[in-house]
């Protein structure tokens, strides 16, 4: 019954290939080849459809003030950009815009936007609407999302509107990734432009706003709000795209967001058939998986999830203390303990071994980018030994590891609670240091302490935390460039502080400029093979994202861009 | 406090405590009494067995607290057998266990491989007083292993980490206790005591402090605190904070019950013969209070255990891998530990008897030094 | 009497602002404010973060950021919620209803329950009734309230109860006639009220047991039964009369808590209510929403305590405050 989804690398490669460099032009009103393209079926309509959706409903409906998931859930189904990306090929389609053509210099993006789209007040979506959105989006005071993607070398791009129907962009040099964050939500100029120009943007459609006046271009308005509760969307009945049998889309009538505030609840309230699709959490899985045959939903594997989990070690000159800077920014040091990680371990008893080892920073859904053959360190506390041996850090017959000074080697751990694999990973690597004659003080701390450590006062030792990953590469800049505030080994770098630093800064630099993916995807292989040899973080495991679909709801499978069903909800329907 | 329940002279409808005439000793009466009482002294076996096997946790515990065993995760409970395999009475013995289903953990019987249950072994070397020692009741051969209540995700045997972790569960409930309740009573009975713009004062600077979001605090503790604190620190911090956060509410309570009891005869039967405040606040007044304080008491105790887990995520309270009941307990309480691996739960079994003993001892102990109470 | 309740009521004003300000510095001691973890995200650059603590103050010191908020406060606005871009009026009106409409229906069913038993077992001392309900009692109170929610919610769904899991009201409740929208929140409330009463009668059920003993052991007891009054009358209208001393105090104490007092239940049981709007808050920094709460919480405490000393005087006609 299971099926398998697997990110076809080869389906990546066009992605980048097609989205930038040549142009792209679909039929107008778009046309959804729901059959050929996207591997489902032309449906019935009607119905309401009910999805979990986390801890926590939207705390704002103003997609350029949504700062965490659970309001951009929503903005993402009333709002669209210009451009999307395809949910199987991760290619950039357009979406408010008809076609787009990028100069041959790629200093250049032109858009053609698409005629007669209606806002949901009636009005007609045009130009204005997208220089008023990038006038938004650069605004400091309005503390977009989309900003800091959208700056290039921290220079704003200049747009202009060439008519009606037309916008241009320029680039201060050529980006690659702009393509992956130029498609911003489009907010309607009508409603909120007088706000803006008297500095009130940022209190406007907030969750005290009647739903109503919530008007965005989407498959999908507001129907009611209950916070915390439950969100009813319901669908917009003049939106423009068709599947190929000619039927408007979407779907569904209705759809529902039901909150959970404990993922035990949730998959109670699944079982108990309150709702139709539910993300699977790794550590529950065998709670579905003995059910699954006995009742009437299916389980869908959809691949590693785009998120990371790792320890890094401070190497900050001017926080640390010696000698514990000597032995975190000895690049020996690092690789040997690299190899006191039990990742095996840490997936079976966090993931139930429904997870994937990590081995390199890039998103492990993006197997264009990600080098498989790269330096990997094995758990092996042997290999550790030697290696620790080897670089003069000395094992002493009272169990007590030295460095080479005759300092005991002993530093703290931290990390927040509440996420079991973080938990698991410390106690595990924490035993096996003291295994080791290294005495690592492991200790669960509240999350924004965690994170104003980390950000703010860069006083620790060790912290064990996670990133979320975006599918283009470029989204780390902020880790992985020198200058970054999330460098976090040493951040806000005024120079490349060491050799490798510095040569991360250039490659990653090359590889924003390079238009070719292929040549871009080289870039990425050297700068994976540099983390490889010099460690800053050692990353740990990924889970599985898994779904529970209802059989009756069909097209209902998850995309392979980020694993989650929420991409094909305009072309789900229920089947009774 | 036995010194100062001398037997009651009768005064009307109420009751003065006096201190003279005080021949046999009190303390064996009320030690004869709570004898007769059945349920009290069950109960307070109980709590000496719980403390015994916390004070001497090495020699009761096959293992450290620390010793995992990372492919025995969420090991069921070992069976004990004493019928061998020939249908023959025998020591007891265990089987050895392969992991057979590694998504559900589930651990059979392999019958071809038997460990007998050995008594007095060589196990972890643990410190008992001032001695080292590795001397442990029971034990197998390895590469066997014995989980008597089974073992939790790291393969640790939850036998051993309760006694361990009684340690640290058991006397910061008491601990705990005995500092927020001498706080407690010491600040209500002023309060009540005296009235007036005393007990206003009192009153309106306890509402106060219950007020105050105490999480804040704590997580400003726990942003100065170094990880590398030590254990002993750490459980002398927890047993004052969690004490310093609780006596607000019964000082409240004491507070109204002293307003009451000052207004009897026997109070100022006791100032008109010349006793000093204190002592007529310590010796008369507050042991009238005495029934309310032994509910408090027993009901508050689980409250400290439970906390002090709450304390842990904050990173203020005792650090896994180090056991407490609360920890322990705090991690099993999810739906998975619930339909798969419900010995996870057991500390919270052992939490409940903890406070049932001392609830029947409690009433026992009540019963025993009420010299009105019929037994 | 009254007289001394104009001047208790004239003491919330100082007793607030002691409190709010004790509060705001405290919070201010532990490290970050609500827009820490957003530092975290690669789309938010530091300009943005720089520019949006200043427009909510948060770069002033302390004292300065707590005048703002009393200059406001006074205008009888309780500022911005970080984390709801909404009025804190706002966030905690939506939610405000649904905490009191279920900590107040469950403390009502837990003294209405504890009360008899508690006497029942007072009376009957060392009865095997008596020894049961202890027992029952005191599975209650070592088991975490809210895991007894959990083990609830895992019966219903593998035993078919059919109660619904989480939530307050079912997605079309606003169509319902207001019969079915009674019978549809009697049906969610049943399970999180059935918690939440379970975990406090348990103590109550105690403390009125214990004084109660107390007090039928006392001397005007055998003097009431000596003079011939029937038992039942003994006991309801003269011993617990005295025995309630305690539980007025707890009950004025438990009319501040009503707000906050239930949040981890609130969490598993999905209901939607200001205990775990709370816990959110008090997690991610969002000062004002905390500050508006406690100022509602420390309200109701204070009227709760006022409640208990006037009900203590009426039930006890010895005490008196001046």
């Amino acid at each position: 019954m299971k099926r398998k989804i697997f990110v076809l690398a080869l389906l990546v490669a066009l992605i980048v290939s097609a989205g930038v460099v040549s142009a792209v032009e679909l039929k107008d009103p778009r046309i959804l080849e729901i059959e050929s393209d996207l591997n489902g079926t032309v449906g019935r309509y009607g119905g309401t459809m009910t999805v979990a959706a986390g801890a926590s409903g939207p705390k704002t409906y103003n997609p350029h003030r949504a700062a965490e998931t659970s309001s951009t859930d929503v903005t993402d189904r009333i709002f669209e950009g210009l451009v999307a990306l395809h949910r199987d090929t991760g290619l950039v389609l357009p979406k408010l815009a008809r076609a787009y053509e990028i100069s041959e210099d790629g200093t250049e993006v032109t858009f053609h936007l698409r005629r007669g789209v209606q806002w949901h007040d009636g009005e007609e979506f045009t130009a204005d609407d997208v220089i008023f959105t990038f006038d938004v989006v650069y605004d400091v005071n309005v503390g977009s999302n989309s900003r800091s993607g959208l700056l290039i070398d921290g220079q704003p791009m200049e747009y202009e509107k060439i008519d009606d129907y037309t916008v241009k962009f320029t680039l201060p040099r050529p980006h690659a990734p702009i393509m992956f964050s130029i498609g911003t939500p489009i907010v309607p100029e009508h409603l909120l432009g007088d706000a803006f120009r008297e500095g009130r943007y940022h209190e406007m459609w907030g969750l005290e706003t009647p739903v109503e006046e919530i008007i965005g271009t989407g498959a999908w308005k507001i129907a009611s709000y209950r916070i915390d509760q439950e969100l009813v969307l319901v669908r917009n009945d003049n939106y423009y795209e068709f599947d190929e049998a000619g039927n408007r889309l979407p779907y569904l009538n209705r759809v529902i967001f039901r909150y959970y505030a404990s993922t035990d609840t949730s998959t109670l309230a699944f079982f108990n058939g309150e709702f139709d699709y539910i993300g699977i959490p790794a550590n529950q899985y065998p709670e579905y998986v003995d059910r699954e045959p006995i009742s009437r939903w299916t389980i869908i594997e959809a691949g590693p999830n785009p998120g990371t989990t790792f320890i890094v070690i401070n190497q900050n000159p001017s926080t640390v203390p010696e000698p514990k800077l000597s032995w975190f920014s000895d690049v020996k040091f690092r690789q040997a303990i690299a190899h006191a990680v039990d990742k095996e371990t840490i997936l079976d008893m966090a993931m139930n071994g429904k997870g994937y080892i990590q081995h390199s920073p890039i998103n492990m859904r993006n197997n264009f980018f990600l080098k498989e053959d790269i330096k990997t360190y094995p758990y092996d506390l042997d290999e550790a030994h030697r290696k620790l041996e080897a670089a003069g850090y000395l094992l002493g017959a009272d169990g007590v590891r030295r460095d080479p000074q005759g300092n005991p080697i002993e530093f703290d751990l931290i990390t927040n609670p509440g996420v079991p694999v973080r938990q698991i990973s410390g106690e595990l690597f924490q035993e096996d240091m003291a295994a080791l004659g290294i005495k690592v003080n492991f200790q669960l701390i509240d999350f924004n302490v965690v994170v104003e450590k980390l950000t703010s006062t860069f006083e620790w030792d060790a912290i064990l935390i996670g990133l979320t990953g975006t599918f283009d590469p470029n989204g780390g800049s902020n880790t992985w460039l020198s200058s970054g505030n999330l460098h976090m080994w040493n951040p806000l770098q005024e120079s490349p502080y060491t050799d490798w630093e510095a040569e991360i800064d250039e490659i990653w630099r090359a590889a924003q400029r390079a238009m070719d993916p292929e040549v871009r995807r080289e870039y990425y292989y050297q700068f994976q093979d540099i983390v490889a040899e010099q460690v800053p973080l050692f990353y740990t495991v990924t889970s599985e994202n898994m779904v529970a679909v209802r059989d009756h709801l069909m097209n209902a499978t998850p995309d392979l861009v980020s694993g989650s069903v929420g991409s094909a909800w305009n072309f789900i329907w229920i089947d009774r | 406090m036995a010194r100062t329940m001398t037997e009651p002279e009768k005064n009307g409808g109420d009751i003065v405590y006096g201190d003279g005439g005080a021949i046999r000793s009190p303390l064996r009466m009320a030690w004869r009494k709570l004898k007769r009482h059945k349920l009290a002294m069950v109960g307070m076996w109980v709590l000496i067995f719980l403390h015994l096997f916390a004070i001497f946790a090495g020699f009761f515990a096959p293992y450290s607290e620390l010793t995992t065993d990372r492919r025995r995760t969420n090991h069921s409970p070992t069976k004990v057998h004493f019928i061998s395999p020939e249908g023959k009475l025998t020591r007891p013995f265990i089987y050895g266990h392969t992991r057979t289903d590694t998504l559900r953990n589930i651990y059979e019987e392999d019958t071809s491989q038997v460990y007998p249950i050995r008594f007095f072994v060589r196990g972890d070397k643990y410190k008992i007083l001032w001695f080292e020692t590795d001397l442990r009741l029971f034990g197998v051969d390895s590469p066997a292993k014995i989980y008597l209540l089974g073992a939790d995700r790291y393969g640790r045997d939850i036998f051993s980490r309760l006694a361990y972790g009684g340690r640290r569960s058991l006397f910061i409930g008491i601990i705990g206790l005995v500092v927020s309740m001498s706080i407690g009573l010491v600040y209500g009975g002023i309060s009540g005591y005296f009235g007036g713009w005393v007990d206003n004062l009192m009153m309106r600077v306890a509402e106060v402090i219950i007020s105050i979001p105490s999480f804040y605090l704590l997580l400003a503790l726990s942003a100065v605190l170094p990880p590398s604190l030590g254990s002993t620190e750490r459980f002398i911090m927890i047993t004052f904070i969690l004490a310093f956060i609780g006596w607000a509410g019964l000082a409240r309570v004491i507070r109204g019950m002293v307003l009451s009891i000052r207004q009897q005869d026997f109070v100022t039967a006791a100032e008109a013969v010349g006793c000093s405040q204190p002592r007529v606040i310590i010796r008369h007044i507050l042991p009238n209070t005495m029934s309310y304080i032994i509910v408090n008491a027993t009901l508050s105790i689980p409250g400290f255990i439970l906390s002090e887990a709450g304390l842990s995520l904050i990173g203020v309270g005792i650090q896994h891998p180090d056991a407490s009941w609360g920890n322990m307990l705090s991690e099993a309480l999810n739906l998975t530990s619930l339909t798969r691996y419900p010995w996870l739960l057991v500390p919270g079994f052992v939490i409940f008897i903890t406070v049932l003993s001392y609830s029947f001892f409690g009433d026992g102990i009540r019963d025993a030094f009420d010299p009105r109470a019929q037994t | 009497m009254f007289r001394y309740i104009v001047r208790r009521f004239l003491y919330i004003i100082p007793m607030l602002i002691g409190i709010s300000s004790l509060s705001f510095f405290i919070m201010q001691l532990a490290p970050g404010d609500a827009l820490t973890t957003m530092s975290l995200s690669p789309d938010i650059s530091d300009e943005v973060l720089n520019a949006m603590r200043a427009r909510f103050w948060l770069d002033q010191p302390p004292h300065m950021q707590y005048i703002k908020w009393v200059q406001q406060l006074l205008k009888g606005d309780m500022g911005h919620s970080f984390l709801w871009h909404a009025p804190v009026t706002w966030v905690i009106s939506q939610r405000i209803f649904n905490s009191l409409l279920l900590t107040s229906v469950s403390t009502v069913f837990a003294w209405i329950i504890a009360i008899p038993i508690g006497i029942h077992s007072a009376v009957n001392q060392y009865s095997w009734s008596d020894k049961l309900l202890t027992f029952v009692a005191f599975i209650g109170v070592a088991i975490p309230t809210w895991f007894f929610g959990l083990l609830l919610l895992y019966f219903t769904v593998s035993r078919g109860w059919g109660f619904p899991v989480g939530g307050m009201t079912s997605i079309d409740f606003v169509d319902f006639t207001f019969w079915e929208k009674v019978a549809d929140l009697g049906k969610h409330m049943f399970l999180p009220t059935l918690v939440l009463t379970t975990g406090s009668v348990a103590g109550l059920m105690r403390y009125m047991r214990s004084n109660l003993l107390d007090v039928l052991r006392q001397d005007f007891v055998t003097t009431a039964r000596a003079k011939g009054l029937s038992n039942r009358v003994v006991i309801y209208k003269h011993a617990v009369r005295n025995a309630i001393n305690p539980l007025i105090t707890i009950f004025g104490y438990q009319l501040g808590s009503l707000l906050s007092g239930a949040a981890l239940t609130e969490i598993v049981m999905n209901w939607p209510g200001i205990g775990s709007l709370m816990l959110n808050a008090v997690q991610g920094k969002d000062y004002y929403l905390v500050m508006g709460n406690l100022i509602i919480g420390s309200v109701m405490l204070i009227l709760g305590n006022l409640v208990s000393d006037i009900l203590l005087a009426v039930s006890d006609p010895r005490i008196r405050y001046e």
